[in-house]
């Protein structure tokens, strides 16, 4: 299994066509196996001295809609040392017949087996993909801890919005990227390709060297202690040279967007193009994880985006494109833009869409450029049924804006709205939950009123799941009992004609809220679960809730401690060695304000002082709210 | 008038082989698509809320199976000459696909997919097969009256006879590999699909590489020749 890698005949080969064709005939949709898409980069391996393996743990469709991965495939191939070639998670029937004949897990652009690769880098973007790693590493021959790996296993780098708490995936890793992975990633084939040149590269010699590039994590060089009850007592540096913090490393400007992405042939989650018309959020929701760890707001021009659309649909052919962020109409100058691009390219067929609108009647004009056509549907984001609890989560939305929204939508020519809620908040009582109900029956009647009886409202309940790095980090999840007695209000409430309503399934929603917030002892769980069959976790019908509670019994652990128990301010959290830039002093202030009610305006409006500022200092120009304020408590 | 005078149809034969062989139908038409979009050709869009662009393919191929010579007729708006189709075209085609001639044919003609007759296939077969089993095989097929067989078509089972859907059968080795040429049926109002008649022959685990080598339409010989069988 292993080999010296200055020794090319003892290199893992690819995998033949002939091999891939004993099994791709009987295996649901092949094309996820057989790569060759357009825009797909094949370069020779051996004139290359980098070889990343960018490793997705999900399904090929969904990893294919992943922009994070988008971006470091051109970035990387762009560079003319260096190879990146893609790899998803095979679904249960592929994994079978690989297994069957010993096929190991290999890339889709050269089909060279993963152990061939310098670098294995992994996406983590959802908790529920956890055992897809571990999977794929044991697939690909790869030993899933990182203790057992030696040196002719490739390093495996951890990336994505997961690693802000590394914590419970850290057995696995060799290493993390902590933050923005544009500027990080070439480092670290820098690095890489300098110790090979110099014939002193060793593993160790690699991580020893990695942990000077910022927002380099290796959870291997800290000790970690903890108190008799089980809370964490310290994560330290175990060598000198190592950092005690980890700053996220974040881009001042935002790099040029990728304009060659690769054009699946399978139907994919998000099949279209994609340009990030920013990044970071100036909202402030006190459970939203993306609104902390994307801060602070970047704009790209609109000359920029101008220029990416023309590119990516003349480099794909695609015949939509979305004009990403976390919450697009928030883009200066929306409407302008999107009215230029739906004339330049009407003749063309081409349209656009806009995910994540705002709830106001600006939203629906922008919903009615880009669904001019067809009216699919629009979708509105109250989070929660009563002011009240509105103001606690700090969703600036009240009751008259989204019923004026609605009215204008299905004045406009919408008979679909779909609303988004969350259900398990902190501070929620019953009469939050009849609040839901009472809003949505509302949205019915307004709908009702303008279009007669063909409407339809849906709603979709989520599970509130503690998330690190949000004011809402110390509080717990809601137990099952009144999570239940909730759904039911809303099966009660929310019947008849017009209406539908899903939900989470609550123990999938307590395994995230364990591993999100977990601490290290969480990999032993992981690992078991794993062994237990664990895989694709995220999957409804793949879920198997028993593999993961038996594991944490094995491993004398309780879900309740890391996903319910309401945790002390004072008590050291998992991530507290980990700086995203907003401090920990600002979101335990946004604590007390939702405990209180208080409302805390975006940062376009005033700056909230999140320490954003204090963190990245000047170069952050585009941290637009930030003026005096901060510097000044 | 001059708008409607400058509108064409141009028929494109192309391949289809490794790896793309894995795409199916759906993801082929779609693909195609978008090289014609990257192509910057005049492609006319039906009407209506989805406006489609205007591609119609003669025949849907399966999963697994290579094409040699597969037909799309491409809609234009505008007039484009047929080379520089090509030329365009070849030039944003992915790995696995190839672009054999471009050529005009008539506007309002009938549609490609009403036209096909019969589908030619080139399988090829495990050499540790006997080719003595293969013969065998064929023979038996070809000297039954009828091959009834079932088929499961969205849920439902329907019952048909797969041998008058079998046109030719024969057998030729070549380089230590088995070969068998097979003119199936392919017609809206029947048609056999290789697997079926491997099953028939009862070698479908032996069964290894499918081509279609061709298509053939309406106004090819075969038709001529079938009237007389």
């Amino acid at each position: 299994m292993q080999y010296d890698r200055n020794m090319r005949d003892s290199r893992p080969q690819p995998v033949a066509s002939g091999a891939l064709d004993a099994i791709l005939p009987t295996i649901e949709q092949p094309a996820r196996y057989s790569g060759g898409e357009w825009n797909s980069v094949r370069k020779d391996w051996e004139t290359v001295s980098v070889h990343w393996a960018l490793a997705f743990p999900e399904l090929y469709e969904v990893g294919m809609s992943n922009l994070g991965m988008t971006i470091l495939y051109e970035l990387l191939n762009g560079e003319p040392d260096t190879l990146a070639e893609r790899v998803y998670a095979p679904a249960a029937d592929m994994e079978r017949a690989m297994r069957a004949v010993g096929l190991p897990l290999y890339s889709l652009e050269s089909r060279y087996p993963l152990r061939a690769f310098d670098l294995v880098g992994f996406s983590l973007s959802c908790e529920l993909n956890y055992s897809n790693v571990l999977n794929m590493l044991d697939l690909a021959g790869i030993p899933v801890r990182a203790t057992e790996r030696s040196e002719g296993d490739p390093l495996v780098v951890g990336g994505g919005t997961m690693t802000f708490n590394a914590e419970p995936m850290s057995d696995f890793f060799d290493l993390f990227v902590i933050g923005e992975g544009e500027e990080v990633v070439l480092e670290l084939g820098d690095l890489y390709r300098e110790l090979r040149a110099s014939g002193g590269f060793t593993r160790q010699e690699f991580l020893r060297r990695a942990v000077r590039i910022g927002g380099i994590y290796v959870p291997a060089f800290y000790a970690v202690q903890y108190h008799a009850d089980g809370t964490l007592a310290r994560i330290e540096p175990l060598y000198a040279g190592v950092p005690a913090t980890i700053t996220r490393r974040i881009v001042p400007v935002l790099p040029p967007p990728p304009v060659r992405p690769v054009v699946p042939y399978v139907g994919v989650v998000h099949d279209r193009a994609n340009v990030e018309i920013q990044r970071g959020c100036s909202h402030g929701c006190r459970f939203c994880h993306a609104g902390v760890i994307y801060r602070p707001v970047r704009e790209r021009s609109r000359q920029e985006i101008r220029e990416t659309v023309a590119a990516l649909l003349r480099n794909t052919g695609h015949e939509e494109v979305s004009l990403t962020s976390l919450s697009s109409a928030d883009y200066p100058d929306i409407a302008p833009l999107l009215h230029e691009l739906l004339e330049k390219y009407q003749e063309h067929s081409i349209s656009f869409s806009l995910p994540s609108l705002r709830i106001d009647s600006f939203s629906v004009q922008l919903g009615s450029l880009t669904q001019a056509r067809r009216k699919t549907g629009l979708t509105f984001a109250p989070e929660a049924g009563s002011q009240r609890l509105r103001d606690v989560i700090n969703k600036g939305v009240t009751e008259a804006d989204l019923l004026h929204t609605a009215a204008a939508a299905f004045r406009t020519g919408w008979r679909r709205v779909k609303l988004y809620f969350m259900m398990g908040l902190p501070t929620e009582t019953d009469e939050d939950i009849e609040a839901i109900a009472d809003l949505t029956c509302k949205v019915r009647d307004v709908g009702r009123e303008a279009r007669g009886k063909q409407i339809d409202v849906s709603v979709s309940v989520a599970t509130f799941v503690p998330k690190p790095f949000t004011a809402f980090q110390w509080t717990g999840l809601a137990d099952v009992d009144t999570l239940t007695r909730r759904q039911d209000i809303l099966k009660r409430r929310l019947r008849g004609r017009g209406l539908s309503v899903g939900w989470h399934d609550p123990e999938s929603s307590l395994l995230e809220a364990t591993l999100a917030r977990g601490d290290r002892r969480i990999g032993e769980v992981i690992y078991r679960a794993w062994r237990n069959g664990a895989v694709f976790d995220a999957w409804g019908d793949q879920f198997t809730p028993q593999a993961w509670w038996s594991a944490f019994a094995a491993a004398e652990l309780s879900p309740d401690f890391y996903a319910r128990r309401v945790r002390p301010i004072e008590e050291r959290l998992p991530w507290d060695h980990i700086t995203v830039g907003v401090s920990k002093r600002f979101l335990h202030r946004e604590w007390e304000n939702s405990q209180a009610g208080i409302v805390t305006p975006g940062c376009m409006e005033r700056c909230a002082a999140c320490g954003i500022r204090t963190a990245y200092g000047e170069s952050f120009a585009s941290c637009k709210g930030a003026r005096e304020e901060e510097g000044g408590r | 008038m001059s708008e409607a005078t400058q509108a064409q149809r141009i028929r494109l034969t192309f391949a289809k082989g490794e790896p793309v062989k894995y795409i199916a139908h759906l993801a082929v038409m779609r693909a195609w698509e978008r090289i014609i979009r990257r192509a910057d050709l005049p492609i006319g869009y039906s009407q209506g809320f989805n406006p489609r662009p205007k591609l119609t393919f003669a025949s849907a191929l399966p999963v697994g199976y290579m094409g040699q010579r597969e037909v799309l007729d491409l809609e234009l708006h505008a007039w484009v000459a047929p080379d520089e189709v090509l030329r365009r075209v070849r030039a944003e085609l992915p790995p696995g696909f190839a672009l054999h001639t471009a050529h005009e044919v008539p506007l309002k003609g009938p549609s490609l997919q009403s036209q096909v007759r019969y589908a030619v296939y080139r399988v090829s077969f495990a050499a540790h097969v006997p080719a003595v089993l293969l013969q065998q095989q064929i023979a038996r097929l070809l000297h039954t009256a009828t091959l009834p067989r079932e088929r499961t078509v969205k849920g439902k089972v329907r019952a048909y006879d797969l041998r008058p859907l079998i046109h030719t059968l024969c057998y030729s080795a070549s380089d230590g590999t088995h070969v068998t040429t097979m003119v199936l049926a392919n017609r809206d109002s029947g048609t056999a699909r290789v697997d079926e008649v491997v099953a028939e022959m009862g070698l479908l685990a032996d069964m290894r590489a499918v081509h279609r080598t061709r298509l053939l339409f309406a106004e090819d010989a075969l038709e001529t020749k079938e009237d007389e069988l």
